[in-house]
């Protein structure tokens, strides 16, 4: 039962290095009768064939909107696309016709939910709906597609598959649900699989498991992961590279060795220092003051300096880094790493000593 | 711990909240530690709750108008806990292992179907009238949703100071409102805002109302179910924190029930792991983190992500296998045995005692053994 | 820093709590309004043209079976003169006369007031009864809640109106305006009771009512300050639209001869009397059946809209 850390096996060295998936500028708005809320504020980030890339954010990040933009299930109204591009494979899917992008999206990207048992329709056996994906896009007989949903239930590590096809959803445990997502998800072999707080809902020795499942899968096919989180823990076991949100924008990102060791936004400064590990009992945590910001009203200036302890106002700010009233752009700040902070050459300073 | 700054030293903005004005300060204390209903403090380190053998069984039935009893979910199945004074007791354990119905039998919401608790030597169960109310006042519970843990219907001052009706000797109807005030100071909320209501404040503040709720009857004992679990990141430290605050200043003893093992390591005197209904070993939060010898700590700490990249991949990983069983039909014997790499026949027939084996601390294992799962930071 | 930059930074740190060491609420700071659920709720109703048309009809039809004179424009709904019978509507007669030769705007006008009281009477009856068994059976469970249970599925069995008609046929009520207020009112509680035991048992179980207990509460005390402020919303809903479905059905039942009976004015009454007479005076059944829709929907619009108010899943 014991064996080594397989959570960092190394992926598929990708082929031509080219990505798979771009985020260019992305803006997304909600339009709502209390006003507009800006969710997503000019996101970029980029994917690679076999790479595990993790957005972490807090509830109200805009992690998970800009991922429901790329999968095309924003609801609108009241989400509204207001700029940028979603890049994959060489096609800007925003700017095909619905029909062109559901092609392309439904085999080339899927996507798996914090909450299986409300995303599993409850009145299908699971084996049915597993097997949809290949009635619906390859066009298979009903009893090809059940044998293949046998084959994927195997495939995802259910117990007992050929048994269990025909069970509903509701007869499953919430990690063997997730599973049968899962297996949902991969059903079509796609290129990228998104997915959005997958274990928050689950126990922490099940989460092991399906973290494992989902970094196995990835190896046998080099398909890229984005693992929407909010769990350091998770981010820093699972993904190669790590985008921080906060207000809708990205404020820092790099591998997740360099993003986790040195920090250089203070916002994740304070995220690593105001969370316990288990792996210390540490002395008093240090907190964030204030809460996230409300996406309506949004800060002037960078969105976090009003939380934030190192900010420089009016006269003891250098000139156009007013934190205040200056935006900070995501910027190279050492070689692999950008951070949007005016001062994180400071921030990373003072965490390397 | 005894810093009372909110945040580093760097911050530039200073808190109200995190540093409590004197006057604030000392009618708190005094608030807690005095008066006619509040009877004597004890010493510290003397044992306030003392839970021995506690079960709690829900009928499981069929009908509708004449229910037929046709079966027994042990949601709790022989619990044993003690509680010092000052000190926090972490209850771990994942979804369905019974913490929160220890939770609940502890504030006297259920009725155990068998088993004590005794609080200051009294048995909790054959209390009545009286001295059921004043236990109530001395022992208090957070919850874990902030959302659904205050009525909506009410205004912040409403919530706080309606333990005070209800045992109307803690606070003289005059000056009830300055009290509550300075408990929303106390708890980091402005105190101008006693005549707004909850859904006007986001999580982490409502978990504060609900904080300065149970502070408010004076306690001696809160117990906290997952008071964190529903917060964003960068709020939870702020409310841990403040409990830690509360505590030092004011003598509280915690029974912290979570499932975060990173949380209550942090916030932890002593812990207690919960499989099933039952408690599989107990001991220091040093002892249990680092030495733990019951197999279930061991996979379940060993599940746990790591924060620091450079610890990454030097634990042990063990993957349990299964699911939990349901506690309708639980296994005969140890309850774990079923996913357990150690199980042998004896395990089948004879229920582990929660003794020491020669591991340093309690572990209901018949094969307890200390191992090293989460790799200690160097840093 | 110009005075601008430091009254927006103030106001980005009061939103984000720093400057008030965490406390200030996550809503406007600036509005000093303390908002309450129920004052929400009215704020969203106010916005609601659907609430202001209800609300304007249902004033315009209180006041007229309050102060009926001033409606009728002087006439008197029982000084007939059997000469006018029948006329059709004319600038001075707006709606006509009837085949008594009645003015017929002051006898529409006059009507008001039975079917409003009658309206009134039994959702309020409605109200009491569905608040009281609904609220025992839920909070206690157990075999009170059984018993009172199935005893609402008898009174469930028999359909609304037609049990309202043995009532009134029976005899032991009478035929005046409270019997039929109680007849309808005694087949028409159990949806309000089922509500108001549906909400009473989820508020129940809710944390702020056990940490209410844990307090050390009475059952008394939870009940009202708690269970009962969060679970009559659904019901004031259903009561609302109750009113303008009751005063359908006393029009119904008089219609049928079992309800209201002369001398007494109503719509169903006229529209009864009118009936035959269709074919050559139709505005005698026209008018009264306008006022009577209008009555009608009139209460389900500020039904419709309070529902809308009140439901939270409305609100962010």
């Amino acid at each position: 039962m014991t064996r080594p850390d397989l959570s960092k096996a190394t992926a598929p060295v990708p082929a031509d290095g080219r990505p798979v998936l771009e985020v260019d500028d992305l803006h997304v708005e909600f339009r709502t009768r209390s006003g507009v809320v800006h969710a997503v504020n000019g996101v970029s980030y980029s994917l690679t064939q076999g790479e595990t890339l993790a957005i972490l954010g807090e509830s109200g990040s805009g992690k998970s909107v800009s991922a429901q933009a790329i999968m095309g299930i924003l609801d609108s109204p009241p989400a509204v696309i207001t700029g940028g591009g979603i890049w994959f494979e060489g096609t800007d899917l925003l700017t095909q016709p619905e029909e062109e992008q559901r092609k392309v999206r439904g085999p080339g990207i899927s996507m798996i939910f914090q909450d299986a048992l409300s995303s599993l329709n409850p009145v299908y056996s699971v084996g049915f709906q597993i097997g949809e994906m290949f009635r619906a896009h390859r066009g298979m007989s009903k009893k090809d597609a059940r044998k293949r949903a046998i084959e994927l239930m195997d495939r995802v590590r259910i117990p007992a598959a050929a048994r269990r096809v025909d069970d509903f959803p509701h007869q499953f445990s919430g990690g063997m649900r997730q599973r049968v997502m899962i297996a949902m998800a991969i059903a079509l072999d796609p290129r990228i699989l998104i997915a959005d707080e997958p274990t928050t809902a689950l126990d922490v020795t099940v989460q092991a498991q399906v973290m494992d499942l989902l970094k196995d899968l990835q190896a046998e096919t080099g398909m890229g992961l984005i693992l929407i989180t909010h769990d350091l823990g998770v981010v820093n076991e699972v993904a190669d590279n790590v985008a921080v949100m906060y207000a809708g924008e990205i404020v820092e990102r790099g591998t997740v060795d360099d993003v986790f060791t040195r920090p250089a936004h203070p916002y994740t400064d304070g995220l690593m220092s105001s969370v316990p590990q288990v792996e210390a009992k540490g002395g008093r945590l240090q907190p964030i003051v204030g809460q996230p910001p409300n996406l309506a009203r949004i800060p002037s200036g960078c969105p976090f300096h009003p939380r934030c302890s190192r900010r420089r106002l009016g006269a003891e700010a250098a000139p156009g880094r007013e934190c205040s009233t200056d935006v900070p752009p995501l910027r190279l700040v050492v070689p692999g790493r950008e951070a949007a902070c005016h001062y994180s050459e400071e921030v990373l300073g003072v965490r390397a000593q | 711990m005894s810093e009372p700054s909110e945040h580093g030293a760097t911050a530039a903005s200073s808190l109200p909240a995190a540093v409590p004005g004197d006057h604030v300060h000392s009618s708190l204390t005094k608030l807690t530690s005095g008066g006619a209903a509040t009877g004597s403090r004890g010493e510290m380190g003397e044992a306030l709750l003392e839970v021995r053998g506690l079960q709690k069984h829900f009928p499981l039935t069929q009908g509708i108008v004449f229910k037929r009893t046709v079966g027994h979910v042990r949601a709790v199945d022989g619990v044993d806990l003690t509680l010092r004074r000052g000190e926090t007791v972490g209850l771990v354990g994942e979804s369905g292992c019974g913490k929160s119905t220890v939770s609940k039998l502890i504030v006297a919401l259920e009725r155990p179907t068998a088993g004590s608790i005794f609080f200051k030597g009294k048995d909790v169960a054959r209390m009545g009238g009286r001295a059921l109310k004043e236990y109530r006042r001395e022992v208090q519970i957070i919850f874990q949703d902030p959302y659904a843990s205050l009525n909506p219907r009410m205004t912040v001052g409403d919530i706080v100071a309606e333990g005070w009706s209800v045992h109307s000797d803690v606070a003289p109807k005059k000056g009830r409102l300055k009290r509550t005030q300075e408990l929303l100071d106390r708890v980091g909320l402005n105190p101008d805002y006693v005549n707004r209501y909850p859904h006007q404040f986001s999580g982490g503040q409502r978990q504060r109302i609900g904080i300065a709720r149970a502070l408010a009857l004076q306690p001696e004992v809160i117990v906290c179910d997952e008071p964190v679990s529903a917060l964003d990141v960068s709020v939870q430290a702020q409310v841990v924190n403040l409990l830690e605050d509360l505590q030092d200043e004011l003598g509280l003893s915690y029974l912290f029930i979570a499932h975060d093992l990173s949380v209550v390591r942090h916030i932890s005197d002593r812990v207690a792991v919960m499989y099933l209904g039952s408690i599989v070993e107990e001991g220091t939060a040093e002892e249990v983190y680092s030495a733990p010898s019951h197999p279930y700590t061991q996979a379940l700490l060993s599940s746990v992500p790591l924060h620091e990249p450079h610890l990454r991949g030097q634990k042990d990983r063990i993957l349990l296998q299964g699911d939990v069983p349901s506690p309708a039909d639980p296994p005969s014997g140890c309850r774990f045995r079923t996913r357990c790499w150690k199980a042998q026949d004896v395990c089948a027939t004879d229920p582990p005692a929660l003794v020491d084996r020669g591991q340093g601390h309690p572990s209901a294992c018949h094969f307890a053994e200390a191992r090293t799962v989460v790799p200690v930071d160097a840093e | 820093m110009t005075d601008q930059q430091q009254a927006d930074l103030l106001h980005d740190e009061v939103e984000a709590g720093t400057t008030t060491g965490l406390a200030s609420p996550s809503v406007d700071v600036t509005k000093e309004r303390q908002n309450s659920l129920w004052s929400d709720a009215w704020g969203h109703l106010k916005r609601n043209p659907l609430f202001w048309i209800g609300a304007v009809l249902g004033l315009v039809f209180l006041l007229m079976a309050i102060v009926p004179q001033v409606f009728a424009r002087g006439a008197d709904p029982r000084a007939c003169n059997l000469s006018n019978s029948q006329q059709k509507p004319s600038a001075e007669h707006w709606f006509g006369f009837d085949q008594q030769g009645c003015d017929y705007l002051a006898n529409v006008v006059y009507g008001a007031r039975n079917s409003l009281i009658i309206g009134l009477l039994a959702v309020l009856v409605i109200l009491v009864l569905g608040l009281l068994v609904g609220a025992v059976t839920g909070f206690y469970g157990g075999l009170l809640d059984s018993l009172l249970s199935r005893l609402t599925d008898i009174f469930y069995a028999v359909p609304f109106i037609l049990g309202a008609i043995v009532v009134l046929r029976s005899g032991f009520l009478g035929r005046g305006v409270a019997a039929v207020a109680v007849a309808l009112a005694i087949f028409g509680w159990m949806t309000a009771m089922r509500l108001v035991r549906s909400q009473v048992i989820a508020v129940k179980s809710s944390d702020y009512v056990a940490a209410a207990r844990a307090m050390g509460a009475s059952n008394g005390r939870i009940l009202i300050r708690h269970i009962l402020p969060n679970a009559v919303a659904p019901v004031l809903v259903y009561t609302t639209i109750t009113i303008g479905v009751l005063i359908a059905a006393e029009a119904t039942l008089t219609y049928l001869g079992v309800g209201l009976q002369r001398p007494a004015i109503s719509w169903g009454l006229q529209i009864s009397a009118g009936q035959s007479l269709l074919r050559t005076s139709p505005h005698l059944v026209l008018f009264p059946s306008i006022i009577l829709t209008l009555t009608v929907m009139a209460f389900i619009m500020m039904g419709d809209a309070l529902r809308d108010a009140l439901d939270p899943r409305q609100r962010a």
